[in-house]
């Protein structure tokens, strides 16, 4: 219901020197007044009517949010994504509400008492893979990042999900150098791994940056959390594993469901989208002219799955068990995601992990 | 060519590579057992042209082969390195929890508490681990201390992980009611211009954090944080004004945006987004908290001020900072404050929907006499400002900002400081 | 449980009871020294604020007030109105936050000659908010 006109024109003769009040004009409500829901007041709550029309394609080129009034005179703030469904993911909303309910603290949500000293070679495996951590999680901080300019304004749900994201990655950051620095340890060696994945850094679009991250390298560094309670040596380290898998499977899940959404609305993409996870999927080091070694986190994984160095060949066999899982969930992420194909051509260092389709 | 063994698997190899096997002298035996695990052929044609060992291809199938057959008596741990246990970092550290838990800035003991005036490392090496050579660079830009540390950074990341707090079911939103029409739109106006100015920090910051560097770790976590915390202003701004069925109003003008956006140094970049621009924003929340119209609002405003003064916290630290370190960099500092003050007031004096809305809530109404209290309580505010805001920079060791400031907001500055 | 206000007594009684108030933790952090100044009867204090808890209040001279990161300043009656509105309403009304008192007063009642500390009332502005409110589990009995 706009203000009485009538009203207006006298505040303009009359009022305080300057005043317009022609925004009162506009009605852009929706006139319905919301209610919390069961989770409270969600993002799903408040996106209704136009609001929630979330525009196929968009010519703005501006901060004004979704739903706002254009004013015909603001500047461009830069280029974005116009289309919708290159950015899009269905379960994107929710994720950003489960991300905030389900934050944590590094400093006072972990039991650090719990942890007691441990055999030298146990500690250093433990640092080690911390070390590991630390060092890699914040490639999937620094990667939204540098999306965020390109993520439009009419797609809010999606740049919130990444914010909150760079958040998750520096807590895991943070709670992996904790670890390494609370038990008589130290930080060891810089991972050779690590900046393989600077091919995330290096994607040319969001949805190969997203491919890339969240579907094949959060998703196995999410599966690697989840058996970390495997090798967690006291509540502590549990629990640091179980949250971490926590914040990793949202990521992990708008990836999967991003996925889903681009082969649905552009199915031409497919054969893009295996390039992209050819590249990834390559070893992360093979030199020719030396025998391929484990890296340095393998080794630490190794040790710290077998209980220590005596049991190396234990923890081997636990690693290529961790191996094996960590491959045949990431198929099966594919295979939600309508990636079924990706099956037959998995590179061959992976493939031999897989398990027989499911029919 | 090579003798072919007679346990060979019955793969057939493309003429091609048989070539390619033939010319560099490497078994057929091994082509066709890594034909047999999936591997491409022109893939592995282009690793035997690269020189590939056939005892390495063998060391590598064999493992695969193994794997495959998940046979766990096959399964024997390779020959391992184990150098990285003997790397000379520092060992032994045993930080302890403080009264506040485990925090970032108490990791900072003996080398790992070493934080360079540069960062020599072009990878994600972690402050105090051992570098290996060879490692590609990351691409960051920023390696230089100067250019981004604030002494608070770690304990404000931590504050930020602390008070984190969820608009969805922390806000009382059922303590809303329905709003006089003026008020509801003057209020979903006011959101609609918090809800750009989080958006725009979130885009600022996200596109810098890839450039910082990774020895400075406790800046980056303290971004991250405020990133959070942009995203949630967003949110309970936004939710705040479909609330009631009202909606958003007009964008704002967007001059001061660009401002921000046009910023060539993370110096800049901060010292306009945090020190000038969130300073001027803490002002119009603490102004939201008292005209409030219910325990929904009062806690919205209060929860968005936490939130942003330690925005302002970092920034005024790493102006102070800089300012310590280059004392030289003082009339470059002022020329950044002055285009951002005066672009600031332009947008502000364009922004008439804006500054409408703050007449509207800060009077309580429509009528001429209420505009007419907002307006006089909106001069009010505007002088609150501009003082917080001279302290401030005072207190970053800027004190003869007080004569340089734009006159718009000089105007308000008392003659003679006194507490508050 | 009766106590007389302004005193130590009265502040060290609320800080038993938010230390005590899961609520209050979950807030978060607060790291802040917070002066209180009853300038008109010459009555001031000084309430310390650490990690999860308040860990207490003593009475100070004007000068080690003012030199806390911040100071409260206010008139006895207007802390006695605002205590009388929390005691009232269970908590303050919508006109007596502490940040709404602080725009009403054109000098502001958070006061600091630091424009760095004296953020720490917004840093903190929750937690300040939750300490007073929960004076309204108090018999105050306002001395006059």
């Amino acid at each position: 219901m706009a203000i009485s006109p009538d009203i207006l024109e006298k505040l303009r003769e009359e009022g305080p020197a300057g005043l317009d009040l022609g925004w009162l004009d506009v009605d852009n409500g929706t006139g319905v007044r919301l209610q919390p829901g069961r989770r409270g007041l969600t993002l799903d709550e408040i996106e209704i009517g136009e609001y929630g029309e979330v525009p196929a394609t968009t010519t703005n080129a501006s901060y004004k949010p979704r739903g706002a009034v254009a004013r015909p005179d603001a500047p461009r703030t830069g280029l974005s994504y116009s289309d919708r469904d290159d950015v899009w993911a269905d379960n994107v909303r929710l994720l950003y509400e489960e991300a905030i309910q389900r934050q944590w603290s590094s400093a006072t949500d972990i039991p650090w008492e719990t942890i007691e000293p441990l055999p030298d070679d146990v500690e250093r495996a433990m640092c080690q893979m911390c070390t590991f951590l630390t060092e890699v999680e914040f490639i999937a901080g620094d990667a939204p990042g540098q999306w965020m300019p390109k993520i439009n304004p009419e797609y809010h749900e999606v740049k919130l999900f990444l914010l909150t994201q760079i958040n998750d990655e520096a807590r895991h950051l943070d709670v992996f150098r904790k670890r390494a620095l609370a038990n008589g340890g130290g930080l060891l060696e810089e991972s050779v791994n690590g900046p393989a994945l600077r091919v995330i850094l290096d994607a040319q679009d969001f949805t190969e940056m997203s491919s890339i991250m969240h579907v094949f390298a959060e998703g196995f560094v999410q599966s690697l959390f989840r058996t970390g309670e495997l090798v967690a040596q006291n509540e502590a380290e549990k629990r640091i594993y179980r949250l971490c898998a926590q914040d990793e499977s949202r990521h992990v899940a708008f990836g999967v469901m991003h996925l889903k959404h681009i082969l649905e609305t552009q199915p031409w993409r497919r054969e893009e989208i295996h390039h992209y996870l050819d590249r990834i999927e390559v070893p992360m080091v093979f030199d020719f002219n030396d025998p391929p070694a484990p890296t340095s986190f393998d080794e630490a994984l190794m040790i710290l799955a077998g209980g220590g160095r005596k049991g190396v060949d234990e923890g081997f066999r636990k690693l290529m068990a961790i191996r094996k899982r960590q491959v045949n969930e990431y198929m099966h992420r594919l295979e939600v995601a309508g990636m079924g194909d990706r099956r037959e051509r998995m590179h061959p260092f992976f493939r031999p992990f897989l398990d027989p389709p499911r029919n | 060519m090579p003798e072919e063994p007679k346990s060979a698997p019955p793969v057939e190899v493309p003429e091609e590579l048989a070539g390619v096997a033939q010319r560099f002298d490497f078994p057929l035996d091994l082509v066709r057992r890594a034909l047999a695990l999936g591997m491409p052929p022109h893939n592995l044609a282009s690793q035997i042209m690269s020189g590939m060992r056939p005892e390495v291809a063998e060391m590598f199938i064999a493992r695969q082969e193994a794997a495959l057959r998940g046979n766990p008596d096959e399964m024997q741990a390779p020959p391992l390195n184990l150098g990285w246990m003997q790397v000379p970092t520092e060992w032994g550290v045993r930080v302890k929890p403080g009264k506040k838990g485990l925090t970032l800035g108490s990791l900072n003991v003996g080398t790992y508490g070493d934080i360079p005036d540069r960062w020599p490392h072009q990878t994600e090496l972690p402050r105090g681990a051992h570098p290996i050579p060879g490692v590609p660079g990351m691409g960051y830009t920023i390696y230089d201390k100067v250019e981004l540390w604030a002494d608070n950074a770690a304990d404000l990341y931590e504050e930020g992980i602390a008070r984190r707090w969820r608009p969805a079911t922390d806000v009382p939103w059922e303590t809303i009611e329905l709003l006089p029409e003026e008020l509801e739109r003057a209020m979903g106006q006011l959101c609609t211009y918090f809800c750009e100015k989080a958006l725009l920090a979130g885009d600022v910051v996200g596109k810098w954090l890839p450039r910082m560097s990774y020895g400075y770790h406790e800046v980056k976590c303290f971004l991250a944080v405020a990133e959070m915390d942009v995203a949630r202003r967003f949110e309970v701004f936004r939710k705040r004004a479909l609330y009631n069925g009202g909606g958003l109003g007009l964008q704002s003008p967007g001059l001061f945006h660009r401002t921000i956006l046009d910023a060539r140094t993370w110096t800049e970049t901060s010292l306009v987004l945090h020190v000038v621009s969130d300073s001027f924003l803490l002002g119009l929340y603490q102004a939201g908290e008292w005209f409030a119209h219910n325990p929904a609002e009062k806690l919205i405003f209060r929860r968005a001020a936490e939130d942003v003064s330690r925005h302002v916290a970092y920034g005024l630290a790493h102006l102070k900072y800089v300012l310590q370190q280059q004392p030289g960099r003082r009339a470059e500092v002022h020329r950044y404050l002055n285009k951002s003050e005066m672009m600031m007031i332009e947008e502000d004096n364009a922004d008439n929907p804006r500054r409408e809305a703050l007449l509207i809530l800060l009077g309580g109404g429509l009528s001429k006499a209420q505009l007419g209290v907002g307006a006089c309580r909106l001069e009010g505010i505007r002088a609150r400002q501009a003082r917080d805001y001279q302290r401030r920079l005072e207190w970053a060791g800027l004190p003869e900002r007080r004569n340089l400031m734009h006159p718009t907001l000089r105007r308000y500055l008392l003659e003679s400081p006194v507490a508050a | 449980m009766t106590v007389n206000f302004p005193s130590v007594e009265w502040f060290e009684a609320v800080k038993e009871l938010v230390n005590s108030d899961e609520t209050y933790r979950r807030i978060g952090t607060c790291d802040a020294t917070v002066g209180i100044s009853i300038s008109d009867r010459e009555k001031y204090f000084v309430v310390t604020f650490e990690a999860f808890a308040c860990l207490g209040a003593r009475e100070v001279t004007q000068a080690e007030a003012q030199d806390a990161d911040f100071y409260l300043s206010m008139p006895y009656e207007g802390w006695k109105e605002m205590l009388g509105n929390i005691k009232e309403h269970s908590g303050a009304d919508l006109g007596h936050t502490l940040n709404t008192l602080d725009l009403n007063d054109p000098e502001g009642v958070a006061r600091s000659r630091d424009g760095y500390r004296r953020d720490l009332f917004y840093r903190f502005n929750e937690s300040f908010q939750y300490f007073f409110d929960a004076s309204h589990r108090l018999d105050t009995q306002f001395v006059n």
